[in-house]
């Protein structure tokens, strides 16, 4: 699914035409979320991400792909921190995204770096310590760019089956018969 | 289900049902079992229980209305919701697809917050017409119909969980009342349905159809008769009338985008507290220039959803609460009206299971909902537990539903603004029900707690309220508006008050009576 062409065009531009698909129409309103998150478009409403925000359309180095990378998952760890999931499910994350979303991503992470070298004199993936970082990426949050990724992060990582039993969530549950019979009240760490 | 009956266009003797929901859907089965003929038009599509599966996000997108809405005023919707002032239902079934179950009745007090707490400054607070006494044996039918666990029907509560024990052992320490839900979820097989296997994610449709939905229960059973007829993926955008005023039909688009006219006998709106206001106010003419049913100037006002918010505990061991029904119990002990506790009206406290996607979310919604904070409370998952505060909001004239002047939807009808802003009797309740929850964790050893926001309103109330007097309300007390007598409003926005629960039964309830007393107004040609 390609959702670059969205990003120039998320401003309140009027709707009546029936014509214009249901996607293009939500797209429209700035709810634009690649394609491969499930459940990302409308979601990005419910948790109110949906602040378009002003990008500035000046002209920017886009930056080479492997900092590029390095960048994102620093910034992915950053935003949700977890010892107990590997990096390469953080990696598959930015790394999709920074396909299906080019400019915004190039565009934010040559921000980032310009951000990062003004208030610490260096890129962002040379800053060790994480409450710097993070302050910086608090600046940010309303961003369209921190925005896009860290609703990628959200889906990626929390409605994800594969990184589900690191929770101690167990999804799905009719096909093997709910929990009628499969623990549904084994709590037993507190006296009656 | 093989639906061969097919009305005309120009059939003039048909009810016509905007909205397929619990008010609806009841609505039109009802009528069907009385031998009156009827149209549902329904927006959303058709779904099966195929379509239904165990993930939030998934249906959340599958089962959502996400036409554009717009929140505004001084709730935090305005910002951290800000198209999704609501989280309900676009499908043959409405939001009874997604409701949880829970089936409680009023209070009879909450029929008459007026005179129980005279006028309130920045409310606009009345008595309902019709009282507790009124509505008990629809109540009684209502929750035959629908199967509720325990007393009501004589079937057995349904099992406890882990995530009840908690709250059960919690409240029995702090003296709080606990009770097992009465809900709309078999605990044995009933009415062709099987029983619940505790398969949890009963918001996001129940995959085995053990909880009532008018999806699988009403909508066919009306069918069967050959009375009815679904229309699905039929948007209505206006509600058309002659010149004494009646209502003569309703222009909707049909499934291949092209615009009709079914006329009608009567018209029944369900779209919901937000989309039948905004039908109402669509459906403006010469004559009704500030909308349809609308002398009154109440369309679209007194707009309430719940005093509302979220309360997650993260306990010393497991507690596994995605094992079982969403919400397992209740806690009833600040229901009643106590204002001594700074605040007139009660609330209940409602265990509520969120997945690990959902609590992502809405654990700290906005912008700033990141970081090691949320990281580490998600990380907890398996030894959290929580309740849904479930209180009762204040209608506030001023809350209300009004139409955007200028965007429209992919329909060109003008999209709906909700603008809420909470009354402070509101804040002190949540507050109070903050307060509360803090007391009854720590009783069971909670090491960190959670205090969550609003979520998007399932609940939607009061839009088209019911009055005695044509000047205070649209519609009378047995929903039928003041202005347009053909017109009725048969959804959960002729509430006058939202109670301290779930409003599904009371919209059950409320549209049983309803179709008792059309179908009596058709047989005697009254109407």
């Amino acid at each position: 699914m390609n959702d670059n062409d969205n990003d120039t065009n998320n401003n309140n531009e009027t709707n009546n035409n029936n014509s214009i698909s249901r996607r293009k129409f939500l797209n429209n309103l700035g709810f634009g979320v690649a394609g491969t998150i499930a459940g990302g478009v409308a979601a990005t409403t419910v948790i109110g991400l949906t602040t378009t925000s002003e990008n500035k359309t000046t002209t920017i180095t886009m930056p080479e792909s492997g900092h590029m990378s390095q960048t994102l998952l620093i910034m992915a760890k950053d935003i949700y921190p977890h010892e107990i999931i590997e990096n390469k499910y953080y990696q598959k994350i930015v790394d999709d995204l920074a396909i299906q979303e080019t400019k915004l991503i190039g565009e934010g992470v040559a921000m980032l770096d310009q951000l990062s070298i003004e208030k610490l004199g260096k890129p962002f993936i040379k800053v060790g310590y994480e409450p710097d970082r993070v302050r910086i990426l608090r600046s940010i949050e309303e961003n369209a760019f921190f925005i896009k990724i860290r609703t990628a992060l959200m889906f990626g990582l929390y409605d994800n089956k594969d990184l589900y039993h690191l929770f101690g969530y167990q999804g799905s549950s009719w096909d093997k018969g709910g929990y009628i019979n499969r623990g549904l009240n084994d709590l037993d760490w507190l006296d009656e | 289900m093989t639906n061969i009956t097919k009305f005309d266009l120009d059939d003039e003797d048909l009810v016509v049902i905007i909205g397929s929901g619990a008010g609806g859907g009841t609505v039109a089965n009802e009528l069907a079992q009385k031998g009156v003929r009827s149209v549902v038009l329904e927006a959303g599509k058709r779904f099966t229980l195929a379509d239904i599966k165990n993930n939030e996000w998934e249906m959340f997108m599958k089962l959502s209305w996400l036409d554009k809405r717009i929140s505004a005023g001084g709730w935090h919707h305005a910002k951290n919701h800000a198209n999704l002032p609501a989280w309900i239902c676009k499908g043959v079934g409405g939001s009874s697809i997604h409701w949880a179950g829970v089936s409680l009745r009023f209070k009879p007090h909450e029929f008459k917050m007026k005179s129980t707490n005279g006028a309130i400054e920045g409310a606009n607070v009345a008595d309902w017409p019709i009282t507790y006494g009124d509505l008990s044996p629809y109540y009684a039918k209502a929750e035959d119909k629908m199967g509720v666990t325990g007393e009501a029907t004589g079937t057995p509560d349904l099992p406890e969980s882990s995530h009840t024990k908690l709250h059960r052992i919690a409240a029995e320490r702090t003296g709080m009342t606990f009770a097992n839900a009465p809900m709309a979820i078999n605990s044995v097989p009933r009415d062709g349905r099987p029983a619940c296997q505790q398969i949890g994610f009963c918001m996001a449709g129940c995959v085995i159809g053990a909880k009532w939905s008018t999806m699988y229960t009403e909508i066919p059973k009306a069918e069967a008769t050959g009375l009815c007829e679904i229309r699905p993926n039929s948007m209505v955008l206006k509600i058309e009338h002659d010149e004494n005023g009646r209502a003569t039909g309703v222009r909707y688009v049909d499934e291949n985008g092209n615009k009709k006219l079914q006329k009608a006998r009567i018209v029944c709106v369900a779209g919901n507290s937000i989309e039948s206001p905004r039908l109402l106010l669509n459906s403006a003419s010469k004559k009704f220039p500030d909308g349809l049913a609308n002398s009154s100037g109440q369309v679209g006002r007194n707009y309430m959803g719940h005093v509302t918010g979220g309360v997650y505990g993260v306990f010393p061991k497991p507690v596994n609460m995605h094992r079982g029904t969403s919400v397992p119990s209740i806690i009833t002990s600040e229901q009643l009206n106590k204002p001594n506790r700074g605040f007139v009206a009660g609330y209940t406290l409602e265990v509520l299971t969120l997945g690990l996607g959902f609590l992502s979310a809405f654990l700290k919604p906005g912008t700033s909902g990141w970081g090691r904070e949320v990281s580490e409370a998600l990380e907890n998952y398996k030894n959290m537990a929580g309740v849904w505060i479930c209180g009762e909001d204040l209608a506030v004239e001023s809350n209300r539903i009004t139409l955007h002047p200028t965007e429209k939807d992919q329909h060109g009808l003008p999209v709906p603004v909700i603008t809420k802003t909470d009354h402070n009797n509101d804040l002190i309740m949540r507050n109070h029900a903050y307060a509360k929850m803090a007391k009854l964790y720590k009783s069971v050893h909670a090491v960190k707690l959670y205090n969550l926001p609003a979520y998007p309103n399932s609940h939607n109330m009061g839009t088209n309220r019911m009055s005695e007097k044509p000047s205070d309300g649209v519609v009378n007390k047995w929903g039928q508006s003041h202005d347009v007598p053909n017109l009725f409003i048969s959804d959960g926005s002729q509430f006058v008050s939202s109670s301290s629960v779930n409003p599904t039964l009371t919209i059950v309830a409320l549209a049983i009576r309803q179709a008792e007393h059309i179908a009596k107004l058709v047989k005697t040609n009254a109407l």
